[in-house]
C-alpha cells in the first residue's frame, strides 16, 4: 500500500535550498531527489502477434493488477497505478528501436504513474508476468516462438523515471535510422 | 514497505532553478554562465525540442520559427581523418557529430569542438592501443570496465605523418574500422547545419534533412494558475515550493504526452487514474500549441530559438499573460547518471491589480526581466 509514499525530505540534504540574494535578480536553486511519483512507460506484448486491437484502460488495469497480484498477492493489488495515457501501437519507428524486432506482437504503449517507493516492486512484478492462456507459461513472450493453445500477453518496461519530463521524448535512437 | 532496492531511482534528481531572465538579451552574445543558458549549453546533443505555448501567442511566434537542417551520414572513423573532410570541417571548421549506439554497451563516438571522444569496451580499447581513462558503466560488479578516449584533433601535432597521429590512423584502419551512422551539424554556417556549397560533405553522400516544426494543437487543456514574479518571494516553505515546481513540470510533461487527463472533458474513473491538474479548481481551459523539432539539435540553435521567442513575446501588450515552456531531450546519454534533458518555463508577468505606489516603484526597479523555472533532469532509465 502507499503508506510509505509521502514525500519524505529525509536523508541527506534532499532539498538544499540556497537563495543568493546578493545579486539583483534573485535566484533559487534546489535539487529535487524524492518526488512523489515514478513514471513507467510500458508496452504490451501479444503472443502470438494479434491484429492490433486497441487497448482500453480497463483491460490495461486488469493486466497490471493481475501481474501485481501474482507477484505480491493482495499487497500488490493495493498499489495504486494511475494510467496517464494509452497510445495505440505504432508500426513505424517506434517499434524499430525495440529489441524484439519486427512483428514480435508489440502492442499499445501505456504511460503509468506509481508511488515512487513502490516502483521497484511494480517493475519486478510486471517484468516477470505472462498473462492470458496458461498453457504457454514456458514460452517467454516477445521471442515470437510457436505457441500452443491461446495467446498470451506480457509487459515490457520501456522507460522508468521519477520525472515525466525526462521520459516523454524517449532516448532518440530513431533519429539515426533513415 | 516492500523491501526492494532501487539504486537507479536513488540516483535520479532534478536540478531546479527559479530566477529572472536579464531584461535585455543580445542575440549575438547571449549569456552563457547563468541558468537557463548554462543548462542549454550543458546539453550539446539534443534530439527533440518542444515548445508549448498558449494559442494566442502562437501568431506572434510563428513567423520567427527556425527550420532544422542537419545531415545523416554513413562513414567510418578513418574517413573523418581523410584529406578534405579533415581539413575543412575539423581543422578549420566547427562541426558537431554523434554516432549511433547506446552508451554503456556499444562503441559510441562524438565530435565536438574538434575533440573526438570514443567510448569503448575494454577489449576494443586495448586493441586500439590508444590512451584513455576508465568510466563508470552502471556499477555492476561483474560488468567489464569501459573506457573513454579523448583526442583533440585541432592540436598542432595532429597532422598526417606525425607519430601520435599515425597511431590513431592505424587504430581507425585496423580496429575501429566499421562504418556507422552519424548525425552531422556544421556550426559555421549561418543558416542551417549543412553548408550550401558543399552538400555532399566532401563526397560522403549524406542524407540532408530539413525539418519543419511539427505543430500540434492541444485544445481545451486545463491550465493551472501559473506563478508570476512572486514565485521568488521568501514567504514560501522550501518543501512547498519544491512540490509546486514538480507538479508544474509534471503538468507540462502531461501536455507534451498528449494525455487525455489534462483535458477539460476528461472523466476517467479514479480507479484508473487519480491525476488531477494542480490546483484544478482555479485552472482555466485554454488551447495550447506545441511546436516540435526532431533530429540533431545543437545548443546554439536552441538558444537562438529561446531568444527569438523571448523577443517576440516581449512587447508590453502581450507580455503580462504570455508564457511558454521549452523542453529538450538529450541524445547520446551516458550510461550512468546521464543528463536527460531540461525544461525551461518562462512565466507570465502578472499585472498588479491595483497599482499601489510601492508596487510601481518596485516593478520599475526590476525592469523587464521575466521569471523562469528551469528543470534539469538527471539519471532516468530509458530504453
Amino acid at each position: 500500500m502507499s503508506t510509505s509514499t509521502t514525500t519524505t525530505p529525509s536523508k541527506r540534504k534532499s532539498s538544499s535550498t540556497t537563495s543568493s540574494s546578493s545579486s539583483t535578480p534573485k535566484t533559487i536553486h534546489f535539487t529535487s531527489r524524492t518526488p512523489t511519483w515514478t513514471y513507467l512507460k510500458l508496452q504490451l506484448i501479444n503472443n502470438p502477434p494479434t491484429t492490433s486491437t486497441p487497448l482500453d484502460p480497463l483491460t490495461a488495469r486488469t493486466y497490471l493488477s493481475a501481474a501485481l497480484s501474482q507477484f505480491l498477492g493482495l499487497t500488490g493489488t493495493s498499489i495504486p497505478i494511475d494510467i496517464l495515457k494509452i497510445s495505440p501501437p505504432r508500426p513505424s519507428w517506434a517499434s524499430s528501436t525495440s529489441t524484439g524486432g519486427k512483428g514480435a506482437g508489440l502492442g499499445s504503449t501505456v504511460w503509468t504513474r506509481v508511488p515512487r517507493d513502490d516502483a521497484a516492486a511494480v517493475v519486478a512484478a510486471l517484468s516477470s508476468w505472462i498473462g492470458g492462456s496458461a498453457s504457454t507459461a514456458t514460452n517467454t513472450s516477445g521471442a515470437g516462438g510457436d505457441v500452443g493453445g491461446g495467446g498470451s500477453v506480457a509487459w515490457r518496461v520501456c522507460a522508468k523515471g521519477n520525472y515525466l519530463g525526462a521520459l516523454v521524448n524517449g532516448g532518440g535512437g530513431e533519429v539515426f535510422i533513415p | 514497505m516492500l523491501d526492494f532496492e532501487d539504486d537507479a531511482s536513488k540516483r535520479e534528481k532534478c536540478y531546479t532553478t527559479i530566477g529572472q531572465l536579464p531584461a535585455f538579451i543580445d542575440p549575438k552574445q547571449p549569456p552563457t554562465k547563468r541558468s537557463p543558458f548554462s543548462a542549454i549549453l550543458g546539453h550539446p546533443f539534443v534530439h527533440t525540442v518542444e515548445v508549448i505555448l498558449p494559442k494566442d501567442i502562437l501568431s506572434h511566434v510563428e513567423p520567427q520559427l527556425q527550420n532544422l537542417r542537419y545531415a545523416r551520414v554513413f562513414m567510418s572513423l578513418s574517413s573523418l581523418l581523410e584529406g578534405e573532410f579533415f581539413n575543412t570541417y575539423i581543422k578549420t571548421g566547427n562541426i558537431l557529430m554523434i554516432s549511433e549506439g547506446r552508451s554503456g554497451s556499444d562503441s559510441v563516438f562524438t565530435l565536438k569542438d574538434g575533440i573526438l571522444k570514443l567510448e569503448l569496451s575494454k577489449e576494443i580499447f586495448e586493441r586500439t592501443g590508444l590512451t584513455g581513462k576508465p568510466v563508470r558503466s552502471g556499477g555492476k560488479k561483474h560488468a567489464k570496465e569501459r573506457f573513454i578516449v579523448e583526442i583533440n584533433l585541432r592540436l598542432p601535432s595532429m597532422l598526417h605523418g606525425k607519430k601520435g597521429f599515425e597511431r590513431i590512423v592505424w587504430a581507425f584502419k585496423n580496429v575501429l574500422n566499421q562504418s556507422v551512422a552519424w548525425l552531422f551539424f556544421d556550426l559555421t554556417t549561418s543558416s542551417g547545419g549543412v553548408s550550401e556549397d558543399d552538400p555532399s560533405l566532401k563526397g560522403n553522400h549524406p542524407q540532408i534533412i530539413n525539418y519543419k516544426p511539427l505543430i500540434t494543437e492541444h485544445s481545451n487543456i486545463l491550465v493551472p494558475r501559473l506563478p508570476g514574479p512572486e514565485i521568488t518571494n521568501e514567504s514560501r516553505e522550501a518543501a512547498e515550493l519544491e512540490d509546486h515546481c514538480n507538479e508544474l513540470s509534471e503538468w507540462l510533461a502531461m501536455v507534451s504526452l498528449q494525455s487525455p487527463r489534462v483535458s477539460v472533458y476528461d472523466d476517467v474513473d479514479p480507479y484508473l487514474c487519480r491525476y488531477s491538474v494542480p490546483d484544478s479548481d482555479n485552472a482555466k481551459p485554454t488551447s495550447l500549441f506545441s511546436l516540435k523539432w526532431h533530429g540533431l539539435v545543437p545548443s546554439r540553435w536552441i538558444i537562438e530559438l529561446l531568444v527569438a521567442i523571448l523577443k517576440e513575446t516581449a512587447p508590453k501588450s502581450i507580455a503580462p499573460y504570455a508564457w511558454f515552456a521549452l523542453s529538450a531531450s538529450a541524445l547520446g546519454r551516458e550510461a550512468v547518471e546521464a543528463r536527460d534533458g531540461y525544461t525551461v518555463m518562462v512565466l507570465p508577468t502578472h499585472v498588479p491589480k491595483e497599482d499601489v505606489s510601492g508596487v510601481q516603484a518596485d516593478s520599475s526597479s526590476k525592469g523587464d526581466g521575466r521569471h523562469f523555472i528551469c528543470w534539469e533532469y538527471v539519471g532516468a532509465s530509458i530504453l
